[in-house]
């Protein structure tokens, strides 16, 4: 077993493509790797303890609370935040509906909405209403957008961009 | 913007007359009612200086219209940018350490531990008082010590100087 710590200590974590070389601490959440150390702030850090989703990452394509994960255990695996969803500056079809849909008020949970919409369309290009519901279930969003971000999400698979 | 209509928008100027006061006043003919239900042309005579009538909402560009929320798009993108994503240089950590006790009188308050901590950059006190009108204002506290003490005059004693004790051992992010 190799042990680490407490001192900072070097690893190459795969962002959206592209990998980025840092010094982390083994304590270091990939939500703290992400927003201090990287300046990705797209992520948002609501409740720092897995209850609101605000911090929703992608993991090997699936959604994961990146408070929750420490940045270690994201060395080797492809890491997709809400930077790397709308890539070379066309917005994702998601994102465009949440838009049309007007899906957000103050939007702090609205990168975590979309990561986990997105990556219900991903596994599911034809969901229902509850299927969308299901979805966003751990996303809290204390303006209550909700019935916007159903709509948007549903709206969203119905356009073909978006099942690619 | 505004074209031709049924309805079209006759801002010409009928009568130019005064009012009772000797104010100018005009009589336009302006769309009145609903679009689509009651909608019609009315001769109404108005202060002289009215700027013209508006449009039918169709023939306007924003008003009942839903225009797209302006930073929409930053939001959905992540690009919107936060006051907690904001990173200035020297930015500190605070710990806020709260009276164990409840309601009690503080007597010290020793902060060597925090001081003697290595990364704290500085260690302040903050000691609020609070008032006696304050405490009286709050049934449920009253409750709560007439409960603990069963005895109201010594609850009135302690409300005072009930204080809250706020340590901060302040350190720099890694």
């Amino acid at each position: 077993v190799k042990e680490f710590g407490p001192e900072p200590f070097p690893v190459t974590l795969h962002i959206n493509g592209k990998e980025h070389a840092l010094q982390i601490e083994p304590r270091t959440t990939l939500a703290d790797a992400l927003r201090i150390q990287l300046n990705m702030t797209g992520t948002k850090i609501s409740c720092d303890r897995g209850v609101c989703s605000s911090c929703t990452v992608l993991l090997d394509r699936m959604p994961v609370n990146s408070c929750m994960t420490l940045a270690l255990d994201a060395v080797g695996h492809q890491i997709t935040t809400i930077e790397g969803i709308s890539a070379n500056e066309q917005i994702h079809p998601v994102q465009a509906a949440f838009v049309r849909h007007d899906a957000m008020q103050c939007g702090f949970c609205t990168p975590g909405m979309v990561i986990s919409c997105v990556s219900l369309l991903e596994k599911n290009p034809h969901p229902t209403e509850a299927d969308v519901r299901y979805a966003v279930s751990g996303n809290l969003c204390r303006c209550g957008t909700y019935p916007k971000v159903f709509a948007a999400t549903l709206d969203a698979a119905t356009q073909p961009a978006s099942k690619a | 913007m505004a074209t031709a209509t049924t309805h079209s928008v006759a801002d010409a100027i009928l009568i130019a007359a005064t009012d009772s006061s000797g104010a100018a006043t005009k009589t336009v003919s302006m769309p009145i009612g609903v679009p689509g239900y009651t909608l019609h042309d009315e001769q109404r005579t108005v202060p002289a200086t009215e700027p013209p009538v508006l449009p039918v909402n169709k023939d306007l560009d924003y008003i009942g219209k839903s225009p797209e929320r302006w930073d929409g798009h930053a939001k959905v993108t992540g690009r919107a940018r936060y006051t907690a994503d904001v990173q200035l240089p020297g930015m500190l950590y605070a710990r806020f350490v709260n009276a164990s006790i409840p309601h009690a009188r503080v007597l010290s308050i020793d902060t060597s531990a925090a001081e003697r901590e290595t990364q704290s950059v500085a260690v302040t006190r903050l000691q609020l008082e609070e008032s006696r009108s304050w405490s009286r204002g709050s049934r449920f506290f009253q409750k709560e010590f007439s409960a603990a003490f069963d005895h109201s005059t010594e609850v009135y004693e302690a409300l005072p100087v009930m204080a809250k004790i706020l340590l901060a051992a302040v350190s720099f992010p890694s």
